[in-house]
């Protein structure tokens, strides 16, 4: 969410809520203290005990603030425009066996692909000299990896500082990807 | 930086020494990075080298590998086994990151070195 990392929201109801007890102690999140019983705060200062990471949470409006600006949709529509154009030029590449749902959307704009005799890790690094960061691995799914008989899959994902350029610079990589595996 | 696709661990990655079943092989071991999908097995033939002087050596007569991975993981086992054939048991246990590093000649990141050290972990619980 562009935001600082170590914070978060925890959504839920509230009646809910109310009945867990809290997790961490400290300031905040008591009523009252006495020798015979404690009286917890309500939801949610139940679960702030101690001081807030300040800095986080205003830095975190900020970001939500930020995507509100922009629009989710407007957000959307960029990258899943760029992750369309990244298909096709994916496309080009005949050694390139992309892996996606039939319907893009579904998967949003992320792109997993593989390419035969070329592992995952050794794109990634290539793509790495290049200026191009992409993430390759498993993605935390393992029996998937396995079903699909590979070892691991490299995967681009827009988001929206990238542009059509950056499409370009990624076919220039993997021309260089290529030329550096050719038998 | 050195380019760690050098042209000596690309020719190792596409034309790997070594590589195969190795029979009569009195040591073996498999290993791999499940993070990654490397795997290595190794095939070791020690055998007993008589000198004039009393004590008998053990040296590596053969070593092969097979295997499945990244370029630089397959890579580093094609040269680590070449370096290794003809050596003494003895060194191959003590064998090191650094001097794994050194023969690959390239500069290997943190990331990546899992996979450069993939063979030597292979040899070294192959000969325990």
């Amino acid at each position: 969410m562009f935001g600082p990392s170590g914070v978060g929201v925890l959504y839920g109801k509230k009646q809910l809520l109310d009945k867990l007890p809290p997790f961490l102690y400290g300031g905040d999140m008591i009523k009252s203290v006495k020798e015979t019983c404690t009286l917890f705060n309500d939801t949610p200062w139940k679960f702030e005990a101690g001081t807030p990471s300040v800095a986080d949470v205003v830095g975190f409006d900020k970001a939500m603030t930020f995507i509100e600006k922009l629009g989710i949709e407007n957000i959307k529509n960029c990258e899943m425009s760029l992750a369309k154009k990244a298909v096709k030029m994916l496309q080009t590449h005949k050694q390139i066996k992309i892996i996606k749902p039939k319907n893009l959307e579904e998967s949003g704009p992320v792109i997993s692909f593989v390419i035969d005799e070329i592992h995952p890790h050794d794109i990634a690094e290539v793509f790495n000299k290049e200026g191009i960061a992409i993430r390759a691995g498993h993605h935390c799914n393992q029996p998937l990896m396995s079903r699909l008989g590979i070892p691991a899959t490299a995967r681009i994902s827009f988001s929206i500082y990238n542009t059509e350029d950056d499409i370009n610079r990624t076919d220039l990589a993997l021309k260089k990807l290529f030329k550096i595996f050719a038998k | 930086m050195s380019d760690i696709y050098s042209e000596i661990i690309l020719d190792h990655y596409k034309n790997p020494h070594n590589k195969g079943h190795l029979k009569n092989a009195t040591h073996k071991a498999e290993e791999d990075n499940p993070l990654c999908g490397d795997r290595i097995k190794i095939y070791i033939k020690i055998s007993d080298k008589k000198t004039c002087t009393a004590k008998a050596t053990q040296i590596i007569e053969d070593i092969s590998f097979e295997g499945e991975g990244c370029a630089i993981s397959q890579a580093a086992a094609s040269m680590l086994t070449e370096f290794l054939k003809g050596k003494k048991v003895a060194q191959a246990k003590k064998i090191t990151p650094e001097q794994v590093y050194a023969l690959l000649k390239i500069e290997i990141s943190p990331t990546r070195s899992k996979c450069a050290l993939l063979a030597a972990k292979t040899i070294k619980s192959a000969l325990s």
